[in-house]
């Protein structure tokens, strides 16, 4: 089986062929990096994205708290995994990288915080 | 009214005002005033939630918050004078500015040098001329995504989405995940107006319809969109009659494209360049009224946060290079002009016999491409819109261009003969 693979690794977006047998890559051409072929393989093998959204918060300056996955999750697994992560909620302060959920869905990947709550900012005072 | 001098007064805490700060701080400048009307810094980057931020900057794939805190941990490690919910009302020819915050009230700074990086904002329904009645449900794409990322509202469960940029197709993605249908992503170009990698992720991910070559014509509904008209246009962009189709949906999102906010500038006489809708710049970044710069978003709107970065910072280094009357600039001037398939370029103007960084945007996608600037060539396997090209100027590239005050910049496709050669 042939496939056509648009490379995400960067802007150009190089249209990769790829020829699938089974679970196997054959050949991989059109690709304009190492980087293409490596993801042009996984894509036919592994398809996988980071998964960004966020939770609720206890905080009314601050009522959702942006989280990502730390690692690739399945393709197809995405919509189950906002429905888990939209389970959860944090409390109190959180610090940027916090794990929310750990190992979500048995996949092998954590979802953790995106920024800090609160903020440490120090306003100017010389008015 | 109280009056404070400053060396440096930065308007907007975006990436592009907190990279000046923080260069210009590092380039010696002291007495920094970062003036923000938002409650935090960090500008857009707290609503863009998704990954892809700092890839050339940090060589990490970040998220837009992770990007923000990263400057934000770095601004609080300086003495940088941070200025929340103040609003610049008036900015003058003489660099005199007037702000208003709810804890001084109204007051008025004396910098030495300004960085203008007030960004962009977003074009709406109005700009783009869609007939029909004004129901509740339309929103421009990026305060959807403030409503979804920020505050927690789904402003929708139906959505028509007008324009295929970037953040038109990164809300299609936003809400499928959150429960949403994306019927349509609307072009009326025969391309994707954003990153291609957006266009994978983002809409053949989740098999949400792309319809290229498209618009919409009317709107329906009275208290509530109801459904949108959707037609096919021709190479002109004009709608062609009878091929219409009616889509029911309860919002319409519009990423129709961000115009520059330069109101300010406009009030302190800089000239602006009227395609990009930004100031005139030179290479140092620096507008046609002295010591007032400009970085990021509200000089050209820029296809990734990095290259604000970028700018920001040189903004920064110039402005501190300019209070300390430190910035050469020869007595004539090299003009910079459009030449064949380009849509943009920054800076408008050379002024020192320094190295330049030239920014170019082409007209339409091309393949084999050829970027020429003067005598200066470089080659691609591919150029497109979505992206800005980045090239430095040595001195000696501009030796020639002294004489005629010229520098023509093209991009062409590379003939195949000459590629045998």
């Amino acid at each position: 089986m042939n496939r056509e693979i648009i490379c995400i690794m960067c802007p150009l977006g190089c249209r990769i062929k790829v020829q699938v047998e089974g679970e196997e890559v054959k050949q991989v051409e059109g690709e304009g990096c190492k980087k293409g072929v490596k993801y042009a393989q996984q894509e036919v093998t592994f398809p996988g994205r980071i998964l960004t959204t966020t939770v609720t918060t206890d905080n009314p300056e601050m009522p959702l708290l942006p989280v990502r996955s730390n690692k690739a999750l399945p393709k197809e697994k995405l919509i189950e995994c906002m429905k888990q992560i939209s389970k959860h909620s944090v409390t109190g302060s959180v610090k940027l990288g916090q794990t929310v959920i750990k190992n979500i869905l048995g996949l092998g990947a954590d979802i953790v915080a995106c920024r800090t709550i609160p903020l440490k900012i120090q306003n100017t005072t010389i008015g | 009214m109280t009056t404070h001098e400053v060396d440096l007064a930065i308007i907007g805490a975006g990436p592009a005002g907190m990279a000046a700060a923080l260069s210009a701080k590092k380039a010696g400048l002291d007495n920094i005033l970062l003036l923000e009307r938002a409650e935090y810094p960090g500008g857009l980057l707290h609503q863009c939630i998704h990954n892809g931020f700092g890839l050339h900057y940090f060589k990490e794939d970040l998220t837009g918050p992770e990007y923000a805190e990263r400057f934000i941990n770095k601004l609080a490690s300086t003495d940088t004078n941070l200025c929340l919910n103040t609003m610049v009302t008036h900015l003058y020819p003489d660099r005199t500015m007037v702000a208003i915050n709810p804890e001084w009230g109204e007051f008025t700074i004396l910098p030495k040098a300004i960085v203008l990086a007030m960004g962009c904002r977003e074009k709406t329904r109005f700009a783009i001329g869609i007939p029909g009645s004004r129901p509740a449900g339309i929103f421009t794409a990026g305060l959807a995504q403030k409503l979804v990322n920020v505050d927690g509202y789904l402003p929708g469960k139906e959505f028509v989405i007008l324009g295929s940029g970037d953040i038109g197709m990164i809300m299609a993605r936003r809400l499928t995940l959150e429960g949403a249908t994306v019927k349509a992503v609307v072009e009326i170009m025969p391309h994707v107006g954003g990153l291609i990698r957006n266009e994978v992720q983002c809409l053949h991910d989740f098999n949400i319809p792309l319809l290229l070559e498209h618009t919409v014509t009317e709107i329906y509904g009275n208290d509530r969109v109801e459904g949108v008209k959707i037609a096919k246009v021709n190479a002109n962009q004009e709608v062609i009659p009878d091929i219409e189709q009616d889509v029911a949906c309860d919002c319409l999102l519009l990423s129709v494209g961000l115009i520059p906010e330069n109101e300010l500038s406009v009030e302190a006489g800089i000239e602006l360049d009227p395609r990009i809708g930004g100031p005139v710049v030179d290479e140092f970044l620096q507008t046609t009224v002295d010591g007032i710069f400009a970085a990021g978003n509200v000089v050209q709107v820029w296809d990734l946060v990095d290259n604000v970065t970028f700018d920001g910072e040189k903004t920064g280094r110039n402005a501190a290079r300019y209070v300390a009357g430190d910035l050469k600039k020869q007595p004539q001037e090299i003009t910079v002009l459009l030449g064949e398939n380009i849509r943009t370029v920054t800076p408008h103007r050379i002024v020192g016999t320094e190295s330049a960084e030239i920014a170019v945007r082409v007209e339409r996608p091309i393949e084999n491409a050829e970027l020429m600037v003067g005598k200066y060539r470089k080659k691609y396997r591919v150029l497109s819109p979505t992206e800005v090209i980045k090239v430095t100027l040595k001195p000696s590239d501009l030796e020639t261009c002294w004489e005629c005050g010229e520098l023509t910049v093209s991009c062409s496709e590379r003939r195949k003969e000459k590629a045998h050669e």
